[in-house]
């Protein structure tokens, strides 16, 4: 018996052995399919998966699916210069509007997403080995966080700067606002880390839609100008959004340099083939490959082939966008004469006439008359009506009644970009920081006429526009009125490049934030209501049955372009087509447009967020000004 | 045919059986007297007949009885309650008997967590069911057999397609609002019940209660099922059983359309009710009505542009679910086990053939399942001893593929058999109509197949090294491996002028889809235990260690275009962009465990079950935890002061148990990057690029959720041992929930990861009450019969959880019971302007015919409160409970001379739910969601000429919840009649066969009473308004032969 207990011992001994006890990690289990953060990071194809991941925070063209993120035109329909034919914008139509922060702000939540991921990648791309394509990536990590705080600064002004990857118990989750000065030098840092590791764009691994130096750099003087020019002109007007102690000179005299680099190595290379029509500048924006596209920098790559598609070229078509009356008026005669004191025989009531007259970009940027029947435009033959006006009744169309003057900028057409464009997306190109020279160094005062040959006029020589002399523009007996977007306490040189900048920027995206760091939102909007084309031309042509079977309609359709006013369009008093004639707000007793002067130029903080700070940490998150 | 055949074949047995007759010898007159043997008490009722026949008598009440027999015959005396015993017959006139009191199923052993227990000492809430219940039915799995059979148990179908399975649940819920599944172990490892043979099944235990199935520790949080397969006997003679059985299914509640102009009719009704102009015209509807009377031969006439005329043209009459599914359909299932033992060796040898037959016309939709086990037993000494296991079991599903879906039986309630009537399966020129779901059904559009292996194999060693010593291990390999094989076809439909197109109800392009996965499952255990008793003091102490480890890999490949649809591969499909891509996990455990049991004469009773438990998922400084057991039992009954002679056990119990739950995913605290393929808008470089997106914040902290048990309860016999009878409150309390975690700023930047913060709470009582006995002599024969009873309750509510400040769907607030259906109260269909101007609207234009919902709190608003919250509900009310309270079963068997009857019942008295599934209401939404039924013509819509009507006015406007059209699902359902013969020994030995039994046995027979004004079956109702694959009627006729 006794041996037979010695035995089982023995036996159970060996078991229990064999089961387990040499297996000392038995419940070490790691994950078989996934790649987790000890294993990754090991060379610079990781940083470049990783980075590739940022992409999808660019501004979109606007498609089907994939819509989540915001579109140029989208965000200039939120200022004097384009009207969403939808209606008039909520944003723009505050009067009466509580000033009660929201609860929360996806924005403000989104963009701390995007800043953790690019905290990540920063205090992790220095496990990888340093190559040229390793600094590439860590350049395009510091772009994308930069570009996420000025998106930041934009809108909110003062943030918490975070800059390590937060857990559940970091103190600086209850990290205070930092001031925007502090944000734009943060931001200025991350970008000069980015142009000190991105390749230049004809470098292969900085190709085909990546970040690349020229970007970052651009980059670097648009958040520049953007901060110099919010603290100088707050300051100046003494607004709430004023930053203490700061005249922007900081930031000003930081554009120069930088545009210099950018101008050092690009020179006076612009893209300059004219397409289909010789209309450089408008074709500038329907290139299918911007790799290609001397002075583009960065945009949004689109191929059809690769089911990454766009409809922008719908709004052409379907009308959705209409540029105002405004617009009309900002442009220079082509011998660059304002309009006022123009020369020419300009007639505001004749498209016609002004697309022969003004600065020739205006016919490159708004559809003009002379171009004949809609439908004998190349690619637009089964898609559009034989008018040669936009529509302004929607009884063909079924969209929306437009207002005479449709955006016509990058608008090449063919068949197939019309519901599914390959053509990219322009986000930076070298024109911008080429005005961006010219603006802050006519501000300081130090502008020449040799840096305007070297901006503003290598831009308007590629349309074949009048150049700009500083003798002449100084000597011009013009009024620039502060409704109108103009400083009249600025120089006449400062104001002529802010004209600069509408006409050649017009329907990039810059428009609201040039408004509001002019401190000039709530003068152009506030009581402004949009107006089209004068009515009269269209009324000429659209009730003429005669005309309209010339270009092409059959009498059924030219019955239906019958325009009847107060029915089925209307204009103002003085003739100009109003869009918005079914909104008592913008009859001639509404009171239009309205923003409030002292808030609307930052987004609120999210209540939640103050509330969270306050009873977790017993800190004071500040809400911005006229918000509560 | 083979149903023909064997019923020739009873009623040949049968009347053989009647035509055999008695040997006469010599009588004599046998007195006697029997007593029990303890007490000495005269027992009266007890049953003397001679062994081999059919003659006896019953004792008096004074426990005397005479009989003729001759010497040597056998007198079996037998009563229930009592230890049957045999007498043979010498030269004696008259006896004097005693006969024993057995304590019945008290002295039973019922299987327990690693071990067996006298039912009389245990200390939990443990039921064990025989396997014979699931024997002689029939059923697919060994779940559906085993539904509304224990108190507690809650087995709930999940819809009646050949591949599913119920669903199980012990006890209610298990964490907030659901309810967990309890760990099935088949001999001991952790099986898929789907795979087991019913045939096979020896016992199952259920062990309800925490503290018996702590010994489990965190692998059984919420009850176990522990399966005992057959095993053959020491010393029993070699046994071939053989079981046969055809079946026939037929549909249960399936609706039936009414006809298309009537459908064509509400259509447009709906249409004049929104003021929009008809979509059908009335010639179309003239000539539904021409087709359905015959006077139309074809039901679509061509278009101008060549095609068929579509929705609103066609003028069929077709009802699309009897286009789609079979009224019946046959399966069958066989049987055929060997078993029997030498002195040390025993073996048992299954194999099983079942089919179940899904109701889908023509597209072959079932499951079959082939299952062999093999197990020998050996003893190598006397103190040492080995066994081997071996199962192994191939299911092989086929199943429709609708729209290159797969088996989406979603989509074929809804979309397929929600086609409108008036189109037809078929175009006039033969070919599939475009918008017939009738070729998908065929199985035109592609097949969906299954295949399953699953292969175990065990060892185990028992050890008896020295008196009340036992030592086991085993070793136990699991391998499962599924093939999945997809194949989507496209259907063509050819258009009036001749070309082609493709059917709306088919995929575009060909495609095949190929998945593999393979688990791996080893798990290994060693026990010891020592049993002693001195003086009346029982000890029992048991140790233990188990460990598990797992790994899962899976591989799966589709590509589109084939170039035959005869041979649809991978390799045989030529798209340029096949789509791989595979997985990988794996987890391990191990866990100590140890039992300490004591009674003390068996009237006081203790045990303790305790685990030291750990998992893979958790970090290494967390990863073990402990969980304890404490139950205790007092059986009254045995005290000298217990009076009630008629209870002759009465036996308190209590019991206390913490528990674990790990959860699920498998490497909680192990932060990876997630990847995505090209998913975005984004080109780079000239393609979409590979994206890695940054490791969710994961908790170092995340552990363990902590259920906390407590039960007491009693079992009692009374009546001489016939009546048992059983009663159980407990409470479960499940800490530690991951829940959301307290709200951070967003400055953190991702969301928070999950804590444990949360709490709910489930409380219950389960009754059971089983009689047993003999009943009256009818024809000379004894009748005996059984009956037993079960009802069990429960009921959760929300104890802790952080609530996201904005959030309303998806969070749940303290307080908040489970399961609590909330509507508005109904008041009544308007009947004119007067009605509707009395009542407050919820907003939009109301007509006359359309549905008042009542303000109760007199706001002068409808609507549901803030945010839902339970404690503000604005004008909704509680009126019951979605899920199904006091369900019970009721069970009944009575056996005489050789025939057997079996009833089984189950009902639930009280479950409320309300749909707004077109197969509930047919009136709201767009023309493809509302539908005309038979059953909804008989209700009827309101209109000026049918004020009285069920249903509100045919329109697009939906209600919010509300009573009016609430459905009650209380039912009493006849799960299981069988009618069974067992051939006399005699008759069966001369076709050399042991025993012979015969059966007509129907599954799902009907209802006592269904309170539903629908009348589908409840459960398909409560899980997808009547949506659902319907259930079967399966009546089986089947034979047994054992040799």
């Amino acid at each position: 018996m006794k041996s037979i207990i010695k035995y089982t011992g023995i036996f159970l001994l060996i078991l229990t052995i064999s089961l387990s006890a040499c297996k000392k990690d038995f419940l070490e289990r790691t994950p078989l399919d996934n790649m987790s953060d000890a294993t990754f990071f090991s060379g610079p194809n990781d940083l470049k998966v990783y980075v590739n991941g940022f992409y999808p925070i660019f501004p979109r063209y606007h498609f089907q699916s994939f819509n989540d993120g915001p579109t140029n035109m989208v965000v200039d329909a939120n200022s004097d210069i384009l009207i969403a034919c939808t209606g008039p914008s909520s944003v723009l139509l505050q009067r009466g509007t509580a000033s009660q922060a929201p609860l929360t702000n996806g924005t403000w939540t989104s963009n701390f997403t995007w800043i953790r991921r690019t905290n990540y990648f920063l205090s992790n791309y220095k496990r990888v080995t340093t190559s040229p394509e390793a600094r590439q990536y860590t350049g395009e990590g510091y772009f994308f966080r930069a570009w996420v705080y000025y998106n930041m600064l934009v809108q909110f002004g003062d943030v918490p700067i975070i800059t390590e990857v937060l857990n559940t118990e970091s103190p600086e989750l209850y990290k205070l606002r930092d001031s925007r000065y502090d944000v734009a030098k943060f931001i200025i840092k991350d970008l000069d880390s980015a142009i000190k590791n991105l390749e230049w764009k004809n470098n292969i691994i900085a190709g085909g839609g990546r970040v690349n130096k020229e970007a970052a750099i651009v980059m670097k003087a648009r958040v520049a100008l953007f901060e110099g020019s919010w603290e100088r002109y707050h300051g100046k007007k003494n607004t709430v959004f004023k930053v203490a102690g700061k005249t922007g000179d900081e930031f000003l005299n930081l554009v120069e340099p930088t545009v210099l680099e950018l101008i050092a190595r690009q020179g006076k290379t612009l893209f300059t083939t004219g397409g289909p029509y010789n209309e450089a500048y408008n074709q500038l924006f329907s290139q299918k490959d911007c790799g290609s596209t001397a002075g583009v920098f960065l945009y949004r790559a689109y191929d059809a082939t690769q089911i990454v598609g766009h409809n922008f070229f719908d709004n052409v078509v379907d009308a959705l966008y209409t540029a105002p009356r405004n617009m009309m008026e900002a442009y220079l005669d082509k011998q660059g004469r304002p309009q006022s004191i123009s020369a020419l025989p300009l007639n505001q009531k004749s498209l016609v006439n002004l697309a022969a007259n003004l600065d020739p970009r205006f016919r490159q940027t708004i559809w003009t008359p002379d171009r004949g029947p809609q439908n004998k435009i190349i690619g637009l033959e089964k898609q559009a009506f034989p008018s040669r006006y936009p529509l302004i009744n929607n009884a063909l169309s079924g969209a929306f009644a437009i207002a005479g003057l449709r955006p016509w900028k990058g608008a090449i057409l063919d068949a197939n970009e019309w519901r599914n464009g390959s053509t990219d997306d322009v986000l930076i190109r070298y024109e911008e920081g080429l005005l961006a020279l010219a603006e802050a160094k006519a501000i300081l005062g130090t502008l020449t006429q040799s840096d305007l040959d070297n901006t503003v006029n290598l831009i308007r020589s590629r349309v074949g526009m009048a150049s700009m002399q500083m003798a002449a523009v100084n000597s011009w007996s013009v009024t620039y009125a502060r409704n109108k977007s103009f400083d009249p306490t600025e120089s006449k040189l400062v104001n002529e490049i802010r004209r600069e900048r509408l006409v050649e920027l017009c329907y990039e995206g810059h428009r609201v934030n040039d408004l509001k760091r002019w401190a000039v939102y709530d003068d152009v909007m506030n009581g402004s209501k949009p107006q089209g084309a004068h009515y009269k031309e269209f009324f000429d042509y659209f009730n003429n049955t005669t005309l309209l079977m010339a270009d092409g309609f059959n009498a059924s359709d030219a019955a239906k372009c019958k325009l009847t006013q107060g029915v089925n369009f209307n204009f103002d008093v003085d003739g100009y087509i109003n869009p918005f004639f079914n909104n008592p707000e913008f009859n001639s007793a509404g009171a239009g447009y309205f923003v409030e002067p002292g808030r609307s130029y930052l987004s609120p903080v999210p209540r939640t967020e103050i509330d969270l700070y306050l009873q977790k940490a017993n800190i004071t998150l500040t809400q911005n000004p006229g918000w509560f | 045919m083979k149903v023909t055949t064997k019923l020739l074949l009873l009623i040949l047995l049968a009347a053989l059986h009647f035509s055999t007759f008695a040997q006469e010898k010599t009588p004599k007159i046998i007195t006697g007297s029997i007593v029990s043997s303890d007490k000495k008490l005269p027992l009266s009722g007890v049953s003397v007949v001679l062994k081999g026949g059919t003659k006896g008598v019953q004792s008096d009440n004074k426990g005397q009885f005479t009989i003729n027999a001759v010497i040597g015959d056998v007198l079996v005396l037998s009563i229930v309650g009592f230890t049957t015993k045999e007498i043979k017959v010498g030269s004696e006139n008259r006896l004097e008997i005693s006969l024993v009191e057995s304590i019945s199923t008290l002295e039973d052993v019922v299987v327990v967590g690693f071990g067996k227990q006298k039912k009389s000492n245990l200390t939990a809430a443990v039921t064990q069911i025989d396997g014979a219940v699931l024997r002689n039915r029939p059923i697919k799995s060994v779940a559906e057999g085993l539904q509304g059979l224990v108190a507690g148990f809650n087995v709930n179908t999940v819809n009646g397609s050949p591949e599913s399975n119920p669903s199980l649940n012990v006890r209610g819920f298990t964490g907030l609002g659901t309810q967990g599944s309890p760990l099935v172990l088949v001999d001991g490892v952790e099986r898929n019940l789907g795979d087991i043979n019913p045939n096979d099944v020896e016992n199952i235990s259920i062990l309800k209660d925490a503290a018996a199935s702590a010994i489990y520790g965190s692998r059984a949080p919420y009850g176990v099922v522990l399966v005992t397969t057959r095993s053959g006997k020491k010393g029993e003679k070699a046994r071939i059983n053989f079981s046969g059985s055809s079946l026939i299914g037929t549909p249960i509640g399936m609706p039936h359309w009414a006809n298309s102009w009537e459908f064509a009719e509400k259509i447009n009704e709906k249409y004049r009710n929104s003021l929009q102009i008809p979509v059908f015209s009335n010639a179309t509807i003239q000539k539904m009505k021409d087709y359905g009377s015959g006077k139309l031969s074809v039901w679509n006439d061509p278009l101008p542009n060549g095609q068929w005329g579509a929705h609103y043209d066609s003028y069929a009459n077709n009802d699309w679910f009897s286009t789609m599914f079979k009224d019946k359909n046959p399966s069958s299932q066989h049987n055929l086990d060997f078993s029997g033992g030498s002195n040390n060796t025993t073996y048992y040898m299954g194999l099983g053939y079942n089919k179940a037959a899904g109701l889908i016309v023509g597209s072959n939709d079932k499951k079959e399942r082939f299952s062999s086990l093999l197990k020998v037993k050996t003893d190598v000494t006397d103190w040492f001893g080995i066994g081997l296991t071996m199962n192994y079991v191939k299911s092989d599903e086929a199943g429709l593929n609708i729209r290159g879906r797969g088996r989406d039986y979603s989509d074929m309630m809804v979309n397929a058999a929600g086609s409108f009537p008036n189109w037809s399966d078929l175009s006039p020129n033969r070919s599939p109509y475009w918008l017939s779901s009738g070729p998908t059904m065929r199985g035109d559009g592609g097949s969906a197949l299954y295949n399953t292996n699953d292969l175990f194999l065990s060892g185990r060693f028992d050890l008896k090294p020295a008196k009340g010593i036992n030592v086991s291990g085993s070793y136990s390999w699991k391998n499962i491996s599924n093939h999945t094989n997809v194949i989507s076809l496209p259907i063509i439909s050819i258009n009036a002028d001749g070309t082609q197109r493709n059917s709306g109800r088919s995929v575009t392009q060909s495609e095949v889809y190929r998945g593999m996965s393979t688990s791996d499952y080893h798990t290994a255990d060693l026990t010891a235990s020592y049993q002693k008793t001195f003086n009346k003091h029982d000890f029992q102490i048991m140790a233990g260690y188990q460990e598990e480890e797992y790994n899962i890999t899976s591989l799966i490949g589709s590509r589109k275009d084939l170039y035959t649809n005869s041979v649809p591969t991978l390799h045989t499909a030529y798209n340029a962009q096949p789509i791989l891509d595979d997985a990988l996990s794996q987890w391990a455990t191990q866990g100590f465990f140890g039992r300490f049991a004591y009674n003390y004469k068996e009237k006081y009773l203790f045990e303790f079950n305790g685990r030291y438990d750990a998992h893979s998922k958790f970090p290494a400084d967390i990863r073990w935890s402990y969980f304890p057991s404490f139950s205790a039992g007092w059986n009254v009954a045995k005290e000298n002061f217990w009076k009630f002679d008629v209870i002759s056990n009465f036996k308190i119990r209590g019991s206390y148990t913490s528990s674990g739950d790990n959860g699920s995913g498998n490497y909680l605290y192990l932060p990876t990057l997630g990847v995505a393929l090209g998913t975005k808008d984004v080109l780079l470089q000239g393609a979409k690029p590979n994206m890695v997106t940054m490791p969710d914040l994961v908790s170092p902290n995340l552990t363990w959720t902590k259920p906390k048990s407590i039960g007491i309860g009693f079992d009692a016999v009374a009546s001489r041992n016939r009546l048992e009878v059983s009663w159980d409150w407990y409470q479960r309390t499940t800490y530690d929930q991951a829940g959301p975690a307290e709200v951070l700023p967003v400055t953190l930047g991702t969301t928070p990861p999950k804590t444990n913060n949360s709490v709910s709470e489930t409380r219950g009582w389960e009754f059971t009450a089983n009689w047993k006995d003999k009943a009256f002599r009818f024809g000379k024969k004894q009748v005996n019969y059984s009956v037993g009873f079960n009802i069990s309750d429960y009921i959760g509510y929300v104890v802790k959880y952080q609530n996201i400040p904005g959030a309303r769907s998806g969070t749940w607030t303290p307080g908040e019971v489970f399961g609590e259906l909330y509507v508005y109260e109904s008041n009544g269909i308007a009947n004119n302007a007067g009605d509707i101007a009395k009542n407050v609207l919820q907003g939009g234009f109301y007509v006359p015919g359309d549905l008042m919902l009542k303000d109760l709190n007199g706001d002068g608003k409808i609507n549901s409160g803030d945010g839902g919250f339970w404690y503000s509900q604005g004008d909704i009310k509680k009126v019951g409970y979605t899920y199904p309270r006091y369900r019970y079963g009721l069970n009944f068997q009575v056996d005489w001379n050789g025939f057997d009857l079996s009833v089984q019942l189950t009902g639930v008295p009280y479950w409320k739910i309300y749909s707004s599934s077109f197969y509930v209401m047919p009136v709201a939404g767009d023309q493809f969601n509302s539908k005309w039924f038979v059953a909804q013509r008989e209700l009827g819509t309101w209109s000026y000429e049918n004020t009285t009507a069920f249903y509100p006015r045919y329109s697009s406007r939906g209600y919010g919840a509300n009573d009016r059209y609430l459905l009650n699902l209380a039912h009493l359902r006849i799960k299981n009649l069988r009618v069974g013969y067992q051939l006399r020994q005699k008759l069966s030995s001369r076709f050399k066969t042991d025993r012979v039994y015969m059966y007509m046995s129907i599954e799902n027979l009907g209802y006592i009473y269904n309170k539903s004004w629908v009348k589908y079956e409840p459960e398909i109702l409560a899980n997808s308004g009547g949506a659902g694959y319907p259930l079967q009627r399966q009546y089986s006729f089947g034979i047994n032969i054992r040799i």
